[in-house]
């Protein structure tokens, strides 16, 4: 599929978004106050021919509570859930529709709130040639900088909302992509440091190897099962490739026939491909996937959850939460999903997703909330809600097509080349990740 | 000669190792057994201890304990006097055994794994085990213990000892834990071991399935499920005939998943690698002295004798010898054996190929002769030159030793010689005298690969040094050619030597074409960048041109070259109408192939194993990761494969292009059936280069060509040619498309689903081509056959595929008529006129599959309703 990041280019490009970012940081003494400061951190992902390959860059946003409770909406819990699928039109799962009843979720930040500790990442793809990873970096910037513009500028007009960001897209895409070609990169990031500094968006830009710690990646992983069990697109691929991989050895070789057969029946015996199916599962959506043979492989094999993984030992053992203190499995493998630069651990491949689920949630309860007023009494007239009424559900279907799309785009058709997966892949009952969230929403950025 | 010492090297090091071990294991033993733990003072029996658990430690490896200290299995050891049996391995009683299984449940750490698999390896197959097994697992609560997982395993042993109802009991209980669900991520050491419980009690007691379907009434679909895994697995082993308990079990519940996912786990095939296999035994290596040193030593030896008896002779005052060897005799002999020997070899090139007869008129005792008969002339010569006689006496009797010498060597050499222009002996011979070499060329092939991929390896971290295939280059650099036809195998070193010193103007070097590949001579395989402020001087580039050196082909062209004589002789053989002595020859080629291939693959993989310890030491050492070469580094990097060096040459020989057609087409064809081939990649090649037939007599040739490849894919399991053999029946292929498709696809049928599928899809799309003109009764025909070939051998997965798709097509109501009579009859009669594999009584085989497609028809229906 494609080329193996080597450390020659993992180097090169580490070197260059290190510039990149050092051009565009804008944040020094006379900045604070001035205007809002956004925390920007480049790094690297590599989707290694899972995702489309045309994924050049994607943002991640920073977790905020991964237990929140959200404010009430008025009338929605009232409202049954059978009621609320039936007003959803077909745009939401009974599921979506309980966990915004339950007003429990997870909460991720937007660009504006991200911290120091908690920085707005930009993810380019290191699959890419140097050259399109500094496009894809500046013109993530420039796109950013254009909607912070439209927010602040109010110059926003909700009903276009999907034209203006796409529009947004492509010209700050081709704008930075035609100027780098004509000028070089140095003009663009200057061009960007003097719009940021213009329009009071403060850049504190950095770039990170490694994109996220142990301990990030153990916090992200109920977030990524909940992308994987709620998005069927999704669980679709990762199944198949799970499948593809983890099933489909057999048993070749030239020994009499009788020893091959009885040697495939030892193999459909013991559980180790549906045990292989688990590992390669939490490889792909946490991550890590770590299965510990134990000290007598017949009776001890079992996999360990990827949140307990702390690190390597330089042998490649992993090194695990043991109650209140840390042990070594020497008798563990442990494999990565995306690789990281400068860190053994790896990234779940389904980060990409986090923004369009997040979002996507977000206009499920504005679509719900406007219909659910509609057909309410006792909702007051003021001209907020009569907007909610009238315009947003409108909308909001617009931006839920336009996810759905996004979605399929951003998997790419890499795994449909792949059978579909059988159905008994995994144990029994274990079709589904835990523990995962109920879902996930933009902290503080609701309906109204 | 080097590999006769490295064989003994071998075998005397193997020997010690072993008596080296049962040594150590009989003293270790001897330890454990005698008074060592109640020695005082301590230390001292700790010493003992820890030396005996050292002896001991190789032989408990062999349970694959990796990990375990010397200090940690003393420790292990001292707990008590049953630790110390299974340590030793000795004896014990059965009481005592299962005193010992209650270890399991003790802390074991790493040693865990010696204590189980010692209790199963140990596990006595009486009524008294049987009785302790129920006893334990009926009456006991096992809930947390280790003793559970091991009791399970052991009722595959004792299942037949059981009494019945105890059976019975057993199956209720381990189909119990066999059902509870599992998490991944917590251990549940017993479910595997209670669904092979389960599995041996039912194999064990078939009448026990009544007690297991009520699950299959009542239980969840993942309960269902499993126990379809289980009874797919107890048929296997039972031995049933699989159709008969698919329709029994799966058929008529087919609830989760389809029905054609359930046939799968009924489907039980042959590994495709077990018949098209590889591998052959290796030829014994022999203790073999090359025949030019034979004949050197024996000459040498007859002089020097010769010398002395005459020396001895004249001491003793004998008298000079009878017989004076001048010239004049001495000549002739000369004359005599060129004669001889011009003969024969003009009567084995009328009888042989040039290359063969060449190499088999060339015995040791030619040699002899000739080393005798020349040797002579000058001692003949020497005859009057003397002062002393002793001198004189002692040369003429070795005149006279080597014209003996001569004379048995010619004598032995008329009939050699004679017996060598039999082609079988011919060919027996030449294979002898060249398998050595081919053995040889395929080490320096090995050899060369690996360096290669030490020096892929070595471009990655090298500046300056980039291998990019087929990459562009600018029009200031300067190319550099290949002088000849080789592989190229860049010295990198010296490369870089140059490349590191700014002032010789070189900025970067390209090599254009993959490390280890065939590349032809012109050819570019390499460009110069100058750096932008200098060119290089012209002797800069010579010089990188010296390091960019192109091996020649000619170690593995001899073989392929050899290959070649033999096959041409094979096909020679064959087209005089010696059969059998064509087909005696066949195996030959292959056989020079394989050990080429064979010890190329062995000194690889070797070096390799070098390369990377190598490697890992020294990333160990200077903290550099880049350093170590990995294994997968090996998979990513390209090295012509051997196959493929001499699958060309082969190929380029049997089929040469002025006279691709007809003529390669039969050619082929014979090397097929003569079991040649036995390389994908050639068959492969074999199959890409064939061109459709000239008229309609050559498309007989053409058909059995394109079947026997085809045939020999699915032998080789190679699924790439497969698929290539049917895109070639798609497009020549005319009238005789249908039976041959359906031929093909009944072979496939007994294999794997990636060879099956195409060809079914074939047919189907020739069936959907002919549309209306075709009698439904042919169309069902090559169905029913194929589903018939899948039934027989096992694959329910494609007999269901192939039911389902005859009552697809809207033949599902003929099921009545196809088992009729007539049709079978018919049907049976083409099939063996096909020689198609369905048994003896292929009318049999189409009753079957009608009547299983019938069920699986009705029971489709009944899930419906």
């Amino acid at each position: 599929m494609l080329e193996t990041v080597t450390q020659e280019h993992a180097d090169a490009s580490a070197r260059i978004l290190a510039e990149i970012a050092s051009g565009l940081k804008v944040v020094g003494p006379d900045t604070v106050g001035r205007g809002e400061t956004m925390v920007i951190r480049f790094s690297h992902f590599q989707h290694d021919g899972f995702l489309n390959p045309l994924l050049s860059s994607f943002s991640s946003l920073p977790l905020a509570n991964i237990d929140a409770t959200l404010p009430e909406i008025p009338h929605l819990r009232q409202t049954t859930p059978e009621k609320l699928l039936e007003l959803a039109g077909g745009w939401a799962a009974l599921d979506d529709v309980e966990a915004i009843r339950s007003r429990k979720a997870a909460t991720v930040y937007d660009p504006k709130r991200s911290k120091e500790e908690q920085p707005f990442r930009i993810m380019i793809s290191a699959n890419d040639s140097v050259e399109t990873q500094i496009v894809a970096a500046l013109s993530t910037v420039a796109s950013l900088l254009g909607r912070q513009n439209l927010i602040r500028a109010d110059q926003l007009d909700v009903t276009s909302l999907t034209d203006e960001t796409n529009r947004l897209d492509l010209t700050s895409h081709r704008g930075v992509k035609d100027a780098n070609r004509a000028f070089g990169w140095k003009f663009v990031a200057d061009q960007l440091r003097q719009q940021s500094i213009a329009q009071g968006t403060f850049l504190n830009i950095s770039y990170s190897g490694p994109a996220y710690s142990a301990k990030e990646i153990a916090e992200r992983a109920p977030l990524m099962r909940y992308i994987y069990n709620s998005r069927p697109e999704v669980r679709s691929a990762v199944d198949r490739v799970v499948a593809a991989m983890a099933t489909n050895f057999r048993v070749t070789g030239s020994a009499a026939v009788e020893v091959m057969q009885r040697a495939s029946e030892t193999v459909e015996r013991t559980l180790i491909r549906k045990y292989l199916a688990h590992f390669m599962r939490d490889l792909f959506v946490c991550g890590n996937g770590i299965l510990d043979y134990g000290d007598n492989p017949l009776t001890d094999i079992r996999l360990v959850r990827p949140e307990d993984l702390l690190g390597l030992t330089p042998e490649g053992a992993p090194i695990v939460i043991d109650g209140d203190g840390s042990k070594t499995l020497p008798k563990a493998m442990h494999l990565s999903g995306s690789d990281q630069i400068g860190s053994p651990l790896g990234v779940s491949y389904l980060e990409p997703f986090l923004e369009i689920v997040s979002e996507r949630s977000m206009w499920i309860e504005i679509l719900l909330t406007g219909r659910v007023w509609a057909i309410r009494n006792g909702v007051p007239g003021i001209p907020e809600v009569r907007r909610a009424i009238d315009l947003y559900p409108e909308i909001a279907i617009e931006r839920l097509s336009h996810l759905r799309g996004r979605l399929v785009e951003v998997l790419g058709t890499v795994s449909d080349t792949f059978a579909d997966p059988p159905k008994d892949l995994y144990f029994p009952g274990q079709a589904m990740m835990s523990p995962a969230v109920k879902r996930i929403q933009l902290a503080g950025d609701g309906a109204r | 000669m080097t590999d006769s010492i490295s064989v003994a090297m071998l075998v005397i090091r193997r020997a010690t190792t072993r008596i080296l071990t049962a040594v150590a294991t009989e003293i270790a033993r001897l330890l454990m057994k005698s008074k060592v733990f109640r020695i005082r003072p301590r230390p001292v029996a700790k010493i003992l201890v820890l030396f005996g658990a050292k002896l001991l430690l190789p032989r408990i490896r062999s349970f694959n304990l990796s990990g375990v200290r010397p200090s940690e299995l003393v420790e292990w050891i001292e707990r008590g006097p049953l630790h110390r049996s299974i340590a030793a391995d000795t004896p014990i009683s059965e009481d005592e055994f299962w005193h010992a299984v209650e270890l399991l449940d003790e802390p074991n750490g790493p040693l865990q794994i010696l204590v189980f698999a010692w209790l199963r390896q140990h596990l006595s197959e009486t009524a008294f085990t049987a009785s302790k097994v129920r006893d334990a697992l009926l009456k006991q609560d096992l809930r947390g213990s280790e003793k559970l997982p091991f009791l399970l395993a052991c009722i595959g042993k004792i299942a037949l000892v059981l009494p019945r109802e105890d059976a019975s009991r057993l199956l209720k209980r381990t189909l119990l834990i066999a059902l509870t669900p599992v998490d991944p991520y917590i251990r549940t050491p017993a479910t595997s071991f209670a669904k092979d419980a389960v599995i041996e009690l039912l194999v064990a007691w078939p009448d026990l399935d009544e007690q297991a379907l009520p699950v299959f009434e009542s239980g969840t679909n993942d309960e269902q499920d499993l126990l379809h895994s289980i009874f797919s697995l107890v048929t296997q082993r039972r031995k049933e005939p699989r159709a008969q308990s698919f329709v029994k079990f799966a058929a008529p519940k087919p609830l989760q998943g389809s029905l054609l996912q359930q046939a799968k786990r009924y489907s039980w095939l042959v590994p495709a690698a077990a018949t098209g296999d590889l591998s052959r035994p290796d030829r014994v290596l022999r203790l073999k002295v090359p025949s030019w040193l034979m004949i050197l030593l024996g000459i040498a030896s007859v002089l020097i004798s010769a010398l002395a008896l005459g020396i001895l002779s004249f001491i003793l005052g004998w008298v000079t010898p009878p017989v004076v060897v001048g010239i004049s005799q001495a000549v002739p002999f000369l004359a005599l054996l060129v004669t001889v020997n011009v003969f024969s070899i003009t009567l084995s090139n009328n009888r042989l190929p040039g290359g063969i007869a060449r190499v088999t008129a060339q015995g040791w005792q030619v040699w002899s002769s000739y080393a005798s008969a020349l040797l002579l002339i000058p001692l003949a010569l020497m005859d009057n030159v003397y002062r002393s006689d002793e001198l004189q006496i002692s040369q003429r009797w070795a005149a006279i030793a080597l014209m003996l010498c001569f004379a048995v060597s010619i004598v032995l050499l008329i009939p050699t010689l004679l017996r060598t222009t039999d082609p079988t002996v011919a060919a027996e011979t030449y294979f002898r005298r060249r398998v050595g070499q081919s053995r040889r060329a395929g080490r320096r092939f090995g050899l060369m690969q690996s360096e290669c991929v030490r020096i892929n390896h070595v471009a990655e971290s090298e500046t300056g040094i980039r291998i990019e295939v087929d990459a562009g280059y600018s029009d200031r650099a300067a190319l550099i050619r290949a002088t000849r036809r080789g592989f190229i195998v860049p010295r990198l070193t010296s490369a870089s030597k140059i490349l590191s010193d700014p002032t010789q103007g070189v900025r970067e070097l390209v090599i254009l074409k993959p490390v280890g590949s065939v590349v032809n001579s012109g050819e570019v395989i390499a460009a110069v960048e100058p750096s932008p402020e200098r060119m290089p001087k012209a002797s800069t580039v010579r010089r990188i041109r010296s390091s960019l050196q192109v091996r020649p082909l000619a170690i593995v062209d001899r073989v392929g070259r050899d290959c070649t004589a033999l096959a041409s002789l094979c096909f020679k053989l064959e087209d005089e109408g010696d059969i059998t002595a064509a087909f005696s020859v066949a195996p030959l080629p292959t056989d020079l192939l394989y050990t080429f291939h064979h010890s190329a693959s062995v000194v690889r993989r070797r070096r390799i194993r070098d390369l990377v310890s190598v490697g890992r030491a020294l990333a160990r050492e200077t903290g550099d990761p880049r350093q170590s070469i990995t294994e997968s580094d090996f998979a990513r990097m390209p090295v012509s494969h051997p196959g493929q060096v001499l699958g060309d040459l082969v190929l380029t020989k049997a089929l040469s292009p002025k006279e691709r057609s007809d003529r390669s087409t039969q050619m082929a064809k014979r090397y097929l059936q003569c079991g040649g081939f036995f390389d994908s990649t050639i068959l492969y090649a074999a199959g890409k280069v064939l061109r459709g037939p000239k008229d309609k007599d050559s498309l007989d040739d053409f058909t059995s060509l394109v079947v026997a490849i085809g045939r020999r894919s699915l032998e080789l399991g190679d699924s790439v040619t497969w698929v290539e053999t049917l895109r070639l029946i798609e497009k020549y292929f005319d009238e005789s498309r249908r039976s041959e498709t359906v031929r093909l696809a009944s072979w496939a049928a007994t294999r794997d689903t990636k060879f099956w599928r195409p060809a079914l899809k074939q047919y189907m799309s020739l069936v959907g081509a002919l549309g209306e003109s075709q009698e439904v009764e042919i169309v069902v025909w090559g169905y029913g056959t194929i589903g018939a070939t899948a039934l027989r051998s096992g694959n329910l997965e494609c007999a269901v595929e192939i039911a389902e798709l005859i009552d697809a097509s809207g033949y599902g109501n003929l099921f009545s008529v196809l088992q009729g009579k007539e049709f079978v009859k018919t049907s049976g009669s083409r099939a063996r006129q096909m020689g198609l594999p369905l048994g003896e009584w292929p009318e049999d085989a189409y009753i079957d599959f009608y009547a299983f497609a019938q069920s699986v028809y009705d029971a489709d229906k009944a899930v419906a309703v």
